[in-house]
C-alpha cells in the first residue's frame, strides 16, 4: 500500500461560497450597499415600536395638522392628511421591499424551473419552452402590467370582498411580476444547464444511475445558480422602481396601504402645495435602488467564474 | 478462461451518430463503432487501445448507456441490457462503475471529498449515515489520501488527487467492474505513474475486473491482461499481452507498439513510422478502414471489410495480410 | 439570408396574432360593459343599431366571436372607432405617433452619443476620475425613478424657476416657444436612457480596447487618436449597432410613463389613456403596433450583426 498522501493539516475546507464571500466582503461598495438594505428593512419593519415610542402616527389621519414642516416631533413635517411623513415613508418601504422581495424571489422560482426544465430535458420540451419565454418578452411590459394591475377582478369570479381588500391588491401586484418576470431567469438557467449537462461529474451522476431529481437538485442547479443570484439580487431594484411606476399611476397599491409609489399618486399637485412631500419618496426609492445595484454589481463581480475552481 | 464469468459480453455493437452539419441537404452520419464484439471476464484488466477518434470512449460509455446503441447487444453477467428491469438497471449500475479522464471536471465542484465519494452510497442506498462516513474513510485510506481531508472542496486538491477522489468514488459500492476511461491522460508525467500503481495495487488487493481505455501503451503493458485494439470504430486485434507486445499481428498494432518509447522488457519491432492521420469517421475508407495507410495493403483491402479471425483461444485479428510470426519473437 | 428574414417575419406575424388575443382578452376583464363600450365608440349609431349590435354579439357572447368579428376587420385595414375621441383610430394613433417620434427620436440621438462618448472615454481611461464620475452616472441613472425626475425638474424648472412648462403641447396662449415644451420630457427621458447605455458602451469598449489587434497597433506607436477611430471603433460597432436598432425599436413604443405625466400627447400616453379609458380598439392598435417596431427592431439588430461580423454571415457570400 503506497504511504498515504498527507495534506498540510492547517488546510481549513474551504468551499466555494466560502471563497466568493470573501471577494465580496472586499468590495466596500457592495457592504456598503448591503449595510444600508439592511437598516432600511430594519427600520421599516419597526414603525409600529416607533409609533408607539415617539407618539406619532403614519396612519390616522389629522386635518388640523396639515402640511406641517420638519420639527423635533415630526422629523420631516407631516403630509396632506396629517400623518406623519416619516412613519408614513417607512410603513411605505415596508410596502415596497417586500413586493421586490417577494416577486423577484417568485420570478427566481418560476424560472429556475422553466430554465433547468428545458435546459436539461432539451429538444422538444425546450423548443416549446423557449419560444414560450420568446413571446411574454416580446410582450409589452408596462402597458400589460398596467392592464393586469387594473383588471377587474369581479369579472374572473372572485367576491367583491376580496377585491376590495388590501391583501388581495398586495397579493395581485407581487403576482404580476411573477407572472412576467421570470423570462429572464429562465434564459440564464438554461443557458448553464444546458453547459453543465455535458460536464463529467453530471455524466458521472447519470452513469451512476441518479435519478432526475437528484441530478438537478445536486449537481445542476447549485452550480447554475451564480448568474441567478445576482439576477435575482438586480430584479428587486427593479421591480421596485416599476411598482413605485405603477403606483404612481394610480394601479398599482391602492389607499389605504401605502407603497413609496402610492405616496407620490398626487405628486403633481403636491409639488405646488408642499414640495418636499413629492421628493422624499422618490429619494428613499432611489437611495434603496442604488443600494440594491451596488450590492448585485458586488455580486457580480464575487461569482464571476474566472476565479473559481482552476 | 473458457468457463470463466463474462462480466461485460459485447455482441456486434454499432454506434451512429447524426452529424451537425450546416446544410441539411443529406444527413451525415458518423460512425463511431462499427460491429465490436468483445467481453471483459471477471477478474481480468482489458484494455481499449487506439487513437482519438477511435470510438473507444464511445464503446465504453454505451455499456452504462451514456450513449445509445444504434445496433447490436450488451450483456451485463448474461442479461441483455435492452431486456432488464429497471431495478435490475439499477443495480448493474452499482456492479460497474466508471473514472473519467478529466479530473478537474469529473468532480462536483459544490460538493465535499466526502459527498462526492458517498454518492453512490446514497444512490444506490448503501448502509446508514455512520456506514457511509466508515465507507468514505475507508476508501480514502485505500486510494492515499489522508481521511482529515473528507471536509474539503475538490479545487483544495491538485490533478493526481483528484484522480484519487474519482477512484475512491468508483470503490465506494464495492463494485465488480470499473471502467477506466483514460485516467491518465491529463494528469501530469510525474503523477500517472503513482496513478498507475494505484490502480496496479487495488487489481491484486481486489481482484476486479478492469476496462482500461487508453492510449498510452506503457500503462497498458504495466496493467492489462489482454488488449484490443481499435482503429475507426472497430476492433482489428484482440490479444494477450505477451502476444500483443512482442508479436502483434495486425500492421496498425505493429505501428503502435514501435512508435512506443523504449521500453525495458519489449523487443522493438523494425518498420517505419505511420503515415497520414485517422481518417473521419463521418466518411471511412472502403474496405478495411486502414488501408490508405497500410504499406501491405492490397485491391483486396479496399473491398472487403476484414473480420475478426480467431487465431487461437486468446487471440484474433481482423486483417486480410496479418503479420507473420517469427519464432524469434518469443 | 433571405430564408432566415422570411422565418423571422412570420414568427413575428403568429407573434402579433397571439399578442393580440391575449390583449383583447385581458381588456375584456376591465372594468366596463364591453356592448356599452362599442354602443359609444361609434358617433353614428342608432338605437335600432344598438339592438341589432346586442342580438348579434351578444351581451354574454363568447371572447372568441368578439376576437373573431375584431380580427376579420382589422387585417381589412378597419380597426374600429375609438371610444374616447370618437374618430376612427387610425386617425388619432398617427399624430400621436408624430409626437412621440419627436419626442423619443430626440432623446434617443441625444443619449445615444452622450452614452457612445462617455463610454468609449470610460473605457479610455478606465480607472481613472473619468471612468469613475461615469460609471457613477450611469448607475445613478439607472437607479432613478424615472418619473420622480420628471417631478424634480418640474418642480425645479416650472414651479419654482417659472422658465419652462410644467408640461404639455405647445400651444400659442403661453409664453413659452415652442420648443420649450420639448425640454424638460426630453430631458427626463434622456437621463432614463443613458445609465443603461453608458455601461453598455463602455463594458463594449472595454471589451475591443483589450483585444490583441489593439495593443499591436499600441505597440506600433500608433496615436490615440487613430486607435479610437480607425481600429476600436470598427470592432465596437456591432454592439453599438445593436444598441442603436433595439432603441429603434423602442423609439415608437413610447415612453409611456413620462408622455403620461408630462401631458405629451404621443402613442406612450395614449396607450394609458386607451387602456384606463376602456377604448378596446385604440388600445388593442397601440399596443400592436408597438410590439411590432420593438420585434422588427431587434430584427433590425439581428440582421445589422450578421452584416457587420463577417464571421456569421447568413448568405454565405465572402466578404
Amino acid at each position: 500500500m503506497t504511504a498515504p498522501v498527507l495534506l498540510e493539516d492547517q488546510e481549513r475546507p474551504v468551499s466555494i461560497w466560502t471563497l466568493r464571500i470573501r471577494i465580496l466582503a472586499q468590495d466596500r461598495m457592495a457592504i456598503f450597499g448591503g449595510l444600508i438594505l439592511l437598516l432600511m428593512a430594519l427600520l421599516c419593519n419597526c414603525v409600529e415600536a416607533f409609533e408607539y415610542w415617539f407618539g406619532i402616527s403614519g396612519l390616522e389621519t389629522d386635518l388640523l395638522a396639515r402640511f406641517e414642516p420638519p420639527s423635533l416631533s415630526h422629523w420631516l413635517g407631516t403630509d396632506e392628511a396629517g400623518r406623519d411623513e416619516l412613519m408614513r415613508l417607512l410603513r411605505g418601504g415596508r410596502v415596497s421591499l417586500s413586493i421586490g422581495l417577494i416577486a423577484a424571489l417568485g420570478s427566481a422560482f418560476l424560472g429556475i424551473f422553466i430554465g433547468a426544465c428545458a435546459g436539461y430535458f432539451r429538444g422538444k420540451v425546450d423548443e416549446f419552452l423557449m419560444r414560450f419565454t420568446d413571446l411574454v418578452m416580446s410582450m409589452p411590459s408596462l402597458p400589460l402590467l398596467i392592464i393586469l394591475a387594473a383588471l377587474d377582478l369581479t369579472k374572473l369570479g372572485f367576491s367583491t370582498d376580496f377585491v376590495r381588500s388590501g391583501d388581495a391588491g398586495y397579493w395581485r401586484i407581487v403576482f404580476i411580476f411573477i407572472l412576467l418576470g421570470w423570462t429572464g431567469v429562465a434564459r440564464l438557467m438554461r443557458a448553464s444547464t444546458l453547459a453543465l449537462h455535458s460536464s463529467d461529474f453530471v455524466l458521472a451522476a447519470r452513469a451512476q444511475g441518479a435519478s432526475t431529481f437528484r441530478i438537478l437538485s445536486v449537481h445542476i442547479i447549485p452550480n447554475a445558480i451564480s448568474p441567478v443570484i445576482v439576477a435575482t439580487t438586480l430584479a428587486c431594484g427593479r421591480i421596485i422602481l416599476v411598482e413605485s411606476a405603477l403606483s404612481f399611476l394610480g394601479v398599482g397599491i391602492q389607499p389605504p396601504s401605502t407603497s413609496w409609489g402610492s405616496m407620490l399618486n398626487n405628486a403633481q399637485e403636491l409639488l405646488v402645495s408642499d414640495p418636499p412631500l413629492a421628493i422624499y419618496p422618490g429619494l428613499f426609492i432611489l437611495m434603496t435602488v442604488v443600494a440594491i445595484n451596488f450590492f448585485g454589481d458586488g455580486l457580480q463581480k464575487a461569482f464571476n467564474p474566472r476565479d473559481m475552481g482552476r | 478462461m473458457t468457463t470463466a464469468e463474462k462480466i461485460i459480453d459485447m455482441q456486434e455493437v454499432t454506434i451512429q451518430f447524426k452529424a451537425a452539419q450546416a446544410s441539411s441537404r443529406h444527413a451525415s452520419f458518423v460512425q463511431a463503432v462499427s460491429q465490436v464484439s468483445l467481453s471483459v471476464f471477471k477478474g481480468e484488466t482489458l484494455a481499449l487501445v487506439g487513437e482519438s477518434g477511435s470510438g473507444k470512449t464511445t464503446l465504453v460509455r454505451s455499456i452504462l448507456e451514456l450513449v445509445p446503441l444504434t445496433q447490436g447487444t450488451i450483456y451485463f453477467r448474461g442479461q441483455a441490457l435492452q431486456a432488464m428491469s429497471s431495478a435490475q438497471r439499477h443495480d448493474m449500475r452499482r456492479r460497474v462503475q466508471f473514472v473519467f479522464q478529466d479530473p478537474y471536471g469529473s468532480l462536483n465542484p459544490r460538493l465535499s471529498v466526502r459527498d462526492i465519494i458517498q454518492e453512490p452510497l446514497l444512490v444506490h442506498r448503501l448502509g446508514n449515515q455512520s456506514a457511509r462516513l466508515e465507507r468514505v474513510d475507508l476508501m480514502m485510506k485505500q486510494v492515499g489520501l489522508s481521511p482529515q481531508a473528507a471536509s474539503r472542496y475538490p479545487h483544495q486538491f491538485s490533478g493526481g488527487q483528484r484522480q484519487r477522489i474519482a477512484i475512491a468514488r468508483a470503490l465506494a459500492s464495492g463494485p465488480e467492474l470499473i471502467i477506466a476511461d483514460e485516467p491518465l491522460s491529463a494528469l501530469d508525467v510525474s503523477i500517472q505513474s503513482q496513478i498507475l500503481n494505484l490502480l496496479s495495487e487495488l487489481k491484486s488487493a481486489t481482484g476486479m475486473s478492469y476496462l482500461l481505455v487508453s492510449h498510452d501503451l506503457n500503462a497498458v503493458h504495466h496493467l492489462a491482461d489482454r488488449i484490443a485494439v481499435m482503429y475507426l470504430g472497430r476492433i482489428v486485434e484482440l490479444a494477450s499481452k505477451t502476444m500483443l507486445f512482442n508479436a502483434p499481428r495486425h500492421p496498425y498494432s505493429a505501428a503502435l507498439i514501435q512508435s512506443m518509447p523504449k521500453l525495458g522488457t519489449v523487443k522493438r519491432m523494425p518498420g517505419r513510422a505511420l503515415p497520414g492521420e485517422i481518417p473521419s469517421p463521418i466518411n471511412p475508407p472502403s474496405g478495411c478502414a486502414f488501408h490508405p495507410r497500410c504499406e501491405r495493403a492490397t485491391e483486396i483491402c479496399k473491398q472487403i471489410t476484414p473480420t475478426m479471425q480467431l487465431l487461437d483461444a486468446q487471440n484474433s485479428v481482423a486483417c486480410h495480410h496479418p503479420l507473420e510470426v517469427t519464432c524469434s519473437a518469443f | 439570408m433571405l430564408g432566415f428574414l422570411k422565418s423571422r417575419i412570420l414568427g413575428l406575424i403568429i407573434v402579433l396574432f397571439i399578442i393580440s388575443f391575449v390583449i383583447f382578452a385581458l381588456i375584456g376583464l376591465m372594468p366596463g360593459d364591453p356592448i356599452d363600450l362599442l354602443m359609444s365608440a361609434n358617433p353614428n349609431m342608432q338605437p335600432e343599431d344598438v339592438a341589432k349590435l346586442r342580438a348579434i354579439y351578444g351581451v354574454d357572447e363568447p371572447l372568441l366571436s368578439r376576437y373573431w368579428s375584431w380580427l376579420t376587420h382589422a387585417v381589412q385595414g378597419d380597426f374600429g372607432f375609438s371610444r374616447i375621441q370618437h374618430r376612427p383610430v387610425l386617425d388619432v394613433v398617427f399624430p400621436a405617433l408624430g409626437n412621440t417620434i419627436i419626442l423619443t427620436g430626440t432623446a434617443f440621438v441625444i443619449s445615444t452619443v452622450i452614452a457612445i462618448t462617455l463610454g468609449t472615454l470610460a473605457a479610455i481611461y478606465r480607472g481613472g476620475w473619468i471612468d469613475r464620475v461615469v460609471s457613477l452616472i450611469a448607475f445613478l441613472g439607472i437607479s432613478v425613478p424615472g418619473f420622480w425626475l420628471g417631478l424634480v425638474f418640474i418642480y425645479l424648472f416650472a414651479v419654482k424657476f417659472g422658465v419652462l412648462p410644467p408640461g404639455g403641447m405647445p400651444r400659442s396662449d403661453q409664453p413659452y416657444p415652442a420648443f420649450a415644451y420639448l425640454i424638460l420630457p426630453c430631458l427626463t427621458l434622456v437621463l432614463i436612457e443613458i445609465g443603461g447605455l453608458t455601461r453598455y458602451a463602455r463594458s463594449a469598449m472595454i471589451e475591443v480596447l483589450s483585444q490583441d489587434h489593439i495593443r499591436t497597433a499600441r505597440a506600433k506607436g500608433l496615436s490615440q487618436y487613430r486607435i479610437i477611430f480607425h481600429h476600436a471603433l470598427r470592432n465596437a460597432m456591432i454592439p453599438i449597432t445593436t444598441i442603436i436598432a433595439l432603441g429603434f425599436g423602442h423609439l415608437l413604443s413610447g415612453a409611456t410613463l413620462i408622455e403620461t405625466m408630462f401631458g405629451w400627447r404621443g402613442m406612450g400616453r395614449l396607450i394609458y389613456e386607451s387602456i384606463m379609458g376602456n377604448d378596446y380598439n385604440l388600445a388593442l392598435v397601440c399596443l400592436l403596433f408597438t410590439t411590432a417596431m420593438v420585434l422588427l427592431g431587434s430584427l433590425l439588430a439581428d440582421v445589422s450583426y450578421s452584416l457587420l461580423d463577417p464571421r456569421i454571415r447568413m448568405d454565405g457570400e465572402k466578404r
